[in-house]
């Protein structure tokens, strides 16, 4: 689904993790359901968040928020050596925040 | 019945990724500078050979043996040197460091551009350039982390 597409006035998305970064907390296959962040204001820090991919290519990222600046937020993976994260593009914008995730289905039979 | 509700939804979510792109986020230019490296010794070594006398054909065998394989290993070096370099370029530099390096994509070109030089020529000099435009990115790549780190060859 396209962020700007003609879902993005739901005030709820369902995801589906690709990915290992945010091991042990999520795992690939996990669904995450975050709701759109009210205004242009910044993440909690230490939530989960889905936010854009600043390199341009559209993609979705689901990550956790490590820190928060004047004029942004950076996000941080929770298994931290293994992923693209703000160590490799540096503090997001309000506007690449795309939701704020407020539960998470584990994929059948992933844990125990 | 909850799990047939999963794998429903599952089909029809969206992505949300949590990758490990590329090699886990470990770049480093020395991999470039070693391949580099090897491509100006081996320019140096073909360019220092010296041809047998005419008509020994056990000297011209093994002149010409010697000379394939710098040549072979120079051609190879020169290609991993460049895709040591497109990797760097493409994966490791974001926008925000082309604003503080303008010149970033132009370094970039011109190094690989002189990557295929040293594979078509026999070139010191081009040998040299490449070398001191890997330093220049090295230079750029550890500046953009924070980092001190000091060019260090391996040839002496």
């Amino acid at each position: 689904m396209d962020p700007r597409g003609r879902l993005s006035s739901l005030p709820f998305q369902l995801h589906r993790v690709a990915g290992e970064s945010m091991l042990p907390t999520l795992r690939p296959g996990d669904l995450v359901l975050s709701r759109r962040p009210w205004r242009r204001r910044l993440p909690p820090l230490g939530r989960l968040v889905v936010v854009r991919d600043p390199d341009g290519s559209g993609r979705v990222l689901v990550k956790r928020v490590v820190a928060l600046g004047a004029r942004g937020f950076s996000v941080g993976s929770d298994a931290p050596d293994h992923a693209r994260d703000s160590r490799r593009f540096g503090e997001l914008a309000p506007s690449a925040l795309l939701g704020l995730v407020v539960a998470v289905w584990p994929r059948p039979g992933s844990r125990g | 019945m909850l799990s047939r509700l999963f794998d429903a939804l599952a089909k029809r979510a969206p992505l949300a990724h949590a990758h490990c792109d590329g090699p886990c986020g470990i770049y480093d230019p020395a991999s470039a500078r070693i391949t580099g490296e090897a491509v100006r010794s081996m320019t140096k070594k073909i360019l220092a050979l010296t041809p047998p006398a005419p008509g020994d054909a056990a000297a011209n065998a093994a002149y010409l043996n010697t000379l394939s394989r710098y040549v072979a290993i120079k051609e190879e070096q020169a290609q991993l040197t460049k895709d040591e370099l497109l990797v760097l370029w493409t994966d490791y530099f974001k926008p925000p460091h082309l604003e503080k390096y303008p010149d970033l994509h132009d370094t970039f070109w011109k190094a690989a551009k002189l990557c295929s030089a040293c594979k078509v020529e026999v070139s010191a000099q081009h040998a040299d350039e490449l070398m001191e435009a890997i330093e220049k990115i090295h230079g750029i790549f550890w500046a953009t982390k924070g980092r001190d780190v000091p060019w260090t060859l391996a040839a002496g």
